[in-house]
């Protein structure tokens, strides 16, 4: 295994992004299609996109703390490749989830 | 004298804006978000009128939107360009820029959701009228969504660059990061002009 030569920060930050990104096109299919969501949402902030926009950004803010604290606060170990890996393909899925969303599913 | 000219026009500008939103307002009222009651408003009101009314005051959010954008694009490709040219004079340079791209982001952000939050639902009712209505439907749907993974890509590429003293596997980190703020802020840019476009297609049709 080759060892790690980024921070845990970037590799728990990483983690988190394409994490985040499939949160967020899970959110959009989850509020389009449940009107109590929609509902929800709205009232959240007063306007849903607010509300995506918020609960998104602190998925990413949370699991880039958490990712970062485990392992003794050391971080999550993993090698570039996997993250770039991980990284790549959590923006393409939920880049898809969303366009393939409104393309055919809406 | 020319900023005193500048600063009458602007006050004249949110003076005649409050005034033409108050009407939209007290006519929008209890309308929510349904489509219907909205074109209902847009052809009781002056819609023409209306936007002519905001033109300066209610663009500026909108072109600062893109002003930000744009500048997130090019600081990113320099961050790209950067990486690939790395040596020890440009390290602190591409943190800096890269620190510059995540916060022209944000404002872009900002500045968008700002404008998309007050002020789009009569855009929108406009482009569903038009000939255009997938401009709304498809891609105003899939840039708000799609513009918090660019928000997040960007705000990542400072604690990438952070990085960068870890040598080639730390690189590759930045250019992928930069890569997709990139190709995604392009992404961006063209949905922004296919919804201007619906806006257009919608008023010319009327």
């Amino acid at each position: 295994m080759e060892s790690t030569s980024v921070s845990r920060y970037t590799i728990s930050f990483g983690l988190s992004l394409a994490l985040a990104c499939v949160a967020n096109g899970l959110l959009v299919v989850a509020k389009e299609k449940m009107p109590a969501v929609m509902a929800g949402m709205q009232k959240l902030t007063g306007h849903h996109w607010i509300s995506h926009s918020v609960i998104i950004l602190g998925l990413f803010a949370f699991f880039g703390w958490l990712f970062a604290q485990s392992n003794g606060g050391q971080g999550i170990k993993i090698t570039v490749s996997q993250l770039i890996k991980t990284l790549l393909a959590g923006v393409v899925s939920g880049g898809l989830i969303i366009f393939g969303f409104y393309l055919i599913g809406d | 004298m020319l900023v005193i000219h500048w600063l009458r026009i602007v006050g004249d500008e949110w003076r005649s804006c409050r005034r033409a939103r108050r009407q939209y307002q007290i006519q929008a009222h209890g309308q929510g978000d349904d489509f219907d009651g909205v074109a209902h408003i847009l052809h009781s009101v002056d819609i023409s009128k209306y936007r002519s009314q905001n033109a300066i005051v209610n663009e500026v959010p909108l072109m600062a939107h893109v002003l930000f954008g744009v500048a997130c694009l090019v600081t990113t490709v320099w961050v790209f360009v950067d990486v690939l040219n790395i040596s020890e004079a440009n390290q602190g340079r591409i943190q800096k820029m890269s620190c510059a791209a995540a916060t022209f982001m944000w404002l872009a952000f900002l500045a968008g959701g700002y404008w998309y939050v007050v002020y789009y639902k009569s855009d929108k009712a406009i482009i569903l009228k038009g000939p255009w209505p997938f401009a709304h439907s498809f891609f105003m749907e899939t840039k708000e969504h799609l513009v918090i993974v660019l928000l997040m890509l960007a705000t990542y590429l400072p604690i990438a660059a952070s990085s960068l003293s870890g040598g080639k596997e730390a690189r590759r980190v930045v250019l992928w990061a930069a890569g997709m703020v990139a190709l995604l802020a392009l992404l961006m840019e063209g949905e922004g002009a296919i919804i201007a476009m619906g806006v257009k297609a919608g008023l010319l049709s009327r």
